[in-house]
C-alpha cells in the first residue's frame, strides 16, 4: 500500500467562498505541496506515545513518577445545570464545625441550604473523612487559588454511600424536602475510586491541568489528605524540590508559547505536556547538561514567581485561562523565565523544534 | 403476491395518496444497505456522518465501538484498555471508511474530518490512528492512497475536512 502525503493551499477570489466559484474560471486556486514524511513517520509519535507507560516518561524526565491523571470523582458539586437535569447535593464541604458535647461533626455540602449533623463515630465507621481536593479551575500559572474540602471514604464507593444513607436517616426530620431529594439523588449518583490515592506530605509534585491550557504549580503537601481529581495530571517528583519548581516553570513556559503562537490547546492533555517537554528537549538532565546554571536560575525564577504570582493573582476569577498568562506579564520574573527558556531554545533546539513539541499539546496557528 | 410485488404495491398506494417527486431519497437510503449486500460496488464517493464515536448512539452503536477497538489493536498491538481510549478521540467517519472499503472494488473517496485522518501540522490526534488502523486492516487490497490536508474550513464550521482518495488492487 502506497500511501502520499499532501497539504493544500486553497483561495479564491473575494473574501468568503461562494459555491458559483469555478477551479476553470481560476475563481479557486489549490496548490498541493507534498508532505515530508511519509504515513508511517507520520503516524509513528501517536503510536509511541500510547505504548509507553508512565515509567518511560518519568524516566525521561528523570523523576519519581507520572500521574496522566488524578481520581475520578462524580457527585464534586452536585452535577451540571442543564435542562431537564437535575442538581443535587455536592460532596464538597461548604462549612464545617465540630460539637464537642455531642461529639459531632456539623457539616454544610455544596447546594444544600442547610447544616447536617455526621456523629463522629459514622466517620469512623465508614473510613469517611473530609479531604483537599485539587481541582482544575483552581490551579493557574505559579499560583493555586482554592483547595476544596469533599467528602469521600478511603473504604470506596460503597462506604460513602453508606454513610450518606445513615447521614440521611439521621437528618430527614430537620431538612427541607428538596433538600432531601437532593441527597438522595448524590447518593444514587456518586462515584469514587476504591481505594484512593493521596498525594504524600513532604514530597514534591508538579500538578498542572489535564485539559486545555496546561497551567502548572509546584506543590507540597502538608498533611497526607490531598487528592488530585481526574480533572488534573501531575509529575511526582519526590524529595527534589528544585525539580519541580523547575518543570512548573517549564510547563508554563510551553503553555505560554502556544498562547504567543496562538495556537489553541488540545482538549484532553494528561500525559501529552511531557512529551512536549522531552520533544522540546526541556528536561532537566538536558538542560542542566547543557547550562548547569541556567537550571539554577529558572529554579530561583520560578520558585520567586510563585510567590508573586499567588500574592498578587490568588482571588482573581479568570474566564479564560490564557488571561492569568497576560497577568504573569506584568512580573518582572516571568520576563526574565521567557527569556533565558527562549535564549535556550534559540541556543540548542530551534524554533521549528519547540513548535513540533506545541504539536503534543496545541493545534494549528488561528488566525 | 412475491415481494416484489408487495413493494411495487406500496409504492403505487403512497404515489396515489401523496403524489410523486418525493419518495426517491428516503427509498434509496433504505433499500441502499439491502442492494448493496447483493451487489458489488467498484467506487464509493461521499461525505460521510462527522461524529464522535462515543457519541454516537444508533442501537447497533456497541458494535461499532467493539468493531473500532479491535481494529485498533489487530493493527497497531496497543492494549484494549490504550484502544479505548483512542476511541474517545475518534471519529465515526474512521469507520464509514472501513465500511466503504469493505464493499468497494475499485476505488473510495472520502472527505473525512482531518482530525481523524491526516493533519498536517499534528499527528497527535488520537482519531488519526483509527484511520490508520483502517487502512492498515485493508492494506493487502489497498493500492494506493492519496490523502489531502485540505486547510480550508469548508464547510465553515471549524472542523477542517481531509480527503482521502483510495485506489484499490485489480481483484
Amino acid at each position: 500500500m502506497e500511501v502520499n502525503l499532501y497539504i493544500a493551499n486553497v483561495n479564491f477570489k473575494g473574501k468568503r467562498y461562494s459555491k458559483s466559484y469555478r477551479l476553470s474560471t481560476g475563481d479557486i486556486l489549490v496548490e498541493l505541496y507534498e508532505y515530508q514524511k511519509n504515513y508511517d513517520e507520520y503516524v509513528r509519535p501517536l503510536i509511541s506515545y500510547y505504548s509507553e507507560n508512565e515509567q518511560v516518561l518519568a524516566r525521561a524526565l528523570n523523576v519519581k513518577d507520572i500521574i496522566k491523571k488524578g481520581e475520578y470523582i462524580m457527585g464534586i458539586f452536585g452535577g451540571e445545570e442543564k435542562r431537564g437535569k437535575e442538581t443535587y447535593a455536592g460532596l464538597v464541604v461548604v462549612s464545617e464545625g465540630y460539637d464537642k458535647d455531642m461529639d459531632k461533626y456539623i457539616l454544610r455540602l455544596y447546594r444544600m441550604d442547610s447544616s447536617i449533623d455526621a456523629p463522629r463515630d459514622l466517620f469512623e465507621k465508614y473510613d469517611c473523612g473530609i479531604f483537599n481536593l485539587i481541582y482544575r479551575g483552581c490551579i493557574h500559572p505559579f499560583n493555586i487559588s482554592c483547595i476544596y474540602r469533599v467528602l469521600l471514604s478511603k473504604g470506596g464507593p460503597e462506604n460513602l454511600k453508606k454513610f450518606l444513607q445513615e447521614v440521611l436517616i439521621l437528618n430527614e426530620d430537620k431538612l427541607a424536602e428538596d433538600n432531601v431529594r437532593r441527597l438522595e439523588i448524590l447518593i444514587r449518583e456518586v462515584v469514587q475510586p476504591r481505594e484512593p490515592k493521596f498525594l504524600d506530605k513532604g514530597m514534591n509534585y508538579v500538578i498542572y491541568r489535564g485539559k486545555r491550557t496546561f497551567s502548572a504549580i509546584a506543590f507540597k503537601p502538608k498533611e497526607n489528605n490531598y487528592i488530585l481529581d481526574s480533572s488534573v495530571a501531575s509529575i511526582d517528583c519526590g524529595d527534589e524540590e528544585d525539580k519541580a519548581y523547575f518543570y512548573a516553570a517549564v510547563l508554563n513556559y510551553l503553555a505560554y508559547k502556544a498562547i504567543q503562537l496562538r495556537r489553541p490547546f488540545i482538549r484532553d492533555q494528561y500525559a501529552r505536556p511531557i512529551k512536549a517537554i522531552i520533544g522540546a528537549e526541556l528536561s532537566w538532565n538536558i538542560v542542566a547538561e547543557r547550562n548547569e546554571k541556567l537550571v539554577q536560575d529558572i529554579v530561583k525564577l520560578s520558585k520567586e514567581l510563585h510567590i508573586k504570582a499567588s500574592g498578587r493573582f490568588r482571588d482573581k476569577r479568570y474566564s479564560q485561562e490564557r488571561q492569568a498568562f497576560k497577568d504573569l506579564e506584568s512580573i518582572d520574573e516571568f520576563q526574565k523565565l521567557i527569556l533565558l527558556l527562549d535564549n535556550y531554545i534559540s541556543k540548542y533546539v530551534g524554533h521549528k523544534q519547540l513548535e513540533d513539541a506545541l504539536s503534543w499539546v496545541a493545534g494549528l496557528k488561528t488566525s | 403476491m412475491n415481494k416484489i410485488d408487495e413493494f411495487c404495491k406500496a409504492l403505487a398506494e403512497l404515489l396515489e395518496k401523496y403524489g410523486n417527486g418525493v419518495w426517491s431519497a428516503t427509498i434509496v437510503s433504505m433499500l441502499a444497505p439491502l442492494v448493496i449486500k447483493h451487489i458489488k460496488v467498484d467506487i464509493v464517493i461521499t461525505n460521510p456522518p462527522w461524529l464522535q464515536l462515543t457519541k454516537f448512539k444508533a442501537s447497533y452503536a456497541e458494535k461499532i465501538l467493539s468493531k473500532a477497538s479491535k481494529l485498533i489493536y489487530v493493527t497497531t498491538r496497543l492494549p484494549e484498555n490504550v484502544a479505548g481510549r483512542i476511541i474517545m478521540g475518534s471519529d465515526l467517519a474512521s469507520m464509514a471508511l472501513y465500511g466503504a472499503l469493505s464493499i468497494a472494488e475499485r476505488a473510495v473517496a472520502y472527505v473525512m474530518p482531518r482530525e481523524a485522518s491526516f493533519y498536517a501540522m499534528s499527528s497527535q490526534r488520537s482519531g488519526i490512528l483509527l484511520t490508520y488502523a483502517v487502512l492498515k486492516k485493508h492494506e493487502t487490497r489497498i493500492d494506493r492512497v492519496e490523502m489531502i490536508d485540505l486547510n480550508f474550513d469548508a464547510f465553515q464550521h471549524g472542523n477542517y475536512p481531509a480527503l482521502l482518495i483510495i485506489s484499490m488492487k485489480e481483484s
